[in-house]
């Protein structure tokens, strides 16, 4: 029986002895230029209505969009803006921004980013019959 | 956002997807890929970032601000996600009237076997060749240099 890396490997190997994954032969006509975006949204349609396609297409967007929306929607609950945030954490709003898009932030980077909109970060270990609240100073690398 | 694509990626998610309609395996893919692409559409640059679970990142090496959406993000436990199809999909952002943006999608690939050397010739494809083709058919819509 093969294991789940096997039968991927070999569904990559499909797509790659096809040439699709080879380099650009270029000279695409005029057409082909003008079709082509047309031409990806139909490609996405044709598998539109196959259930395996349509729930890794539904789980892979829904962690994209959480991941987005976390931080985005930490400031607007405080009525912040990214430059007001910048003044606090005295960083440029483009840094805020790119703290925004961030979905995997180190815990300094986000417990200063709470203090800025003027909320203080808790966390708890949660088992099944105990909670427990880590102090988030004992975890940040003296300094911070 | 607006997306446009070059004629070599539609080619391959054309064949992506004739391939997913007879493979179980390749149709999640499929539709991790489709995913990818309605987020880029949706979030534009918030989806980027330089953490490995992010769902684009920057590609370093490029003098243009080239980006690649990731299927298949390495993570600290397979920083090379050796054994699945490792999706990077390249795509620049051109600039649009009145000051906007557009992503433009380029080039689609399997990063399995080469890790990142995968990025060299397809970096230096980009630049030699799509972009310089993208740009004569659309010179009003350049693609962003990076800033010295």
């Amino acid at each position: 029986m093969m294991s789940d890396d096997m039968e991927y490997e070999s569904a990559a190997d499909k797509l790659a002895g096809s040439s699709a994954f080879a380099g650009d032969p270029g000279g695409y006509s005029d057409q082909e230029w003008e079709t082509a975006t047309k031409r990806v949204e139909a490609a996405r349609r044709r598998l539109a209505d196959n259930p395996a396609a349509a729930r890794a297409e539904a789980e892979t967007y829904a962690s994209i969009r959480t991941r987005v929306e976390t931080l985005r929607a930490i400031r607007r609950a405080r009525g912040l803006t990214q430059s007001q945030i910048s003044a606090q954490l005295e960083i440029s709003q483009a840094e805020v921004s790119r703290m925004e898009r961030r979905n995997n932030l180190q815990l300094t980077t986000l417990a200063r980013f709470v203090e800025a909109v003027g909320g203080r970060l808790r966390i708890t270990a949660v088992f099944d019959n105990q909670e427990v609240e880590i102090s988030v100073g004992d975890l940040l690398p003296a300094g911070d | 956002m607006d997306i446009f694509f070059h004629p070599r990626f539609t080619h391959q998610i054309e064949q992506m997807a004739t391939a997913a309609e007879h493979d179980e395996v390749l149709t999640e893919v499929f539709g991790e890929v489709s995913a990818l692409l309605q987020a880029l559409e949706e979030f534009g640059h918030e989806i980027e970032g330089e953490q490995p679970e992010d769902a684009s990142h920057r590609i370093v090496s490029s003098r243009y601000e080239l980006f690649a959406l990731r299927r298949t993000p390495p993570t600290v436990y397979t920083p090379y996600a050796q054994g699945r199809p490792v999706i990077r999909i390249v795509y620049a952002w051109c600039e649009e009237a009145a000051g906007s943006e557009a992503a433009v999608v380029m080039h689609m690939g399997d990063k399995a076997r080469l890790g990142n050397t995968w990025y060299d010739g397809v970096v230096r494809q980009v630049e030699e060749t799509m972009i310089r083709d993208w740009e004569h058919r659309h010179p009003r819509r350049r693609i962003q240099r990076k800033r010295q």
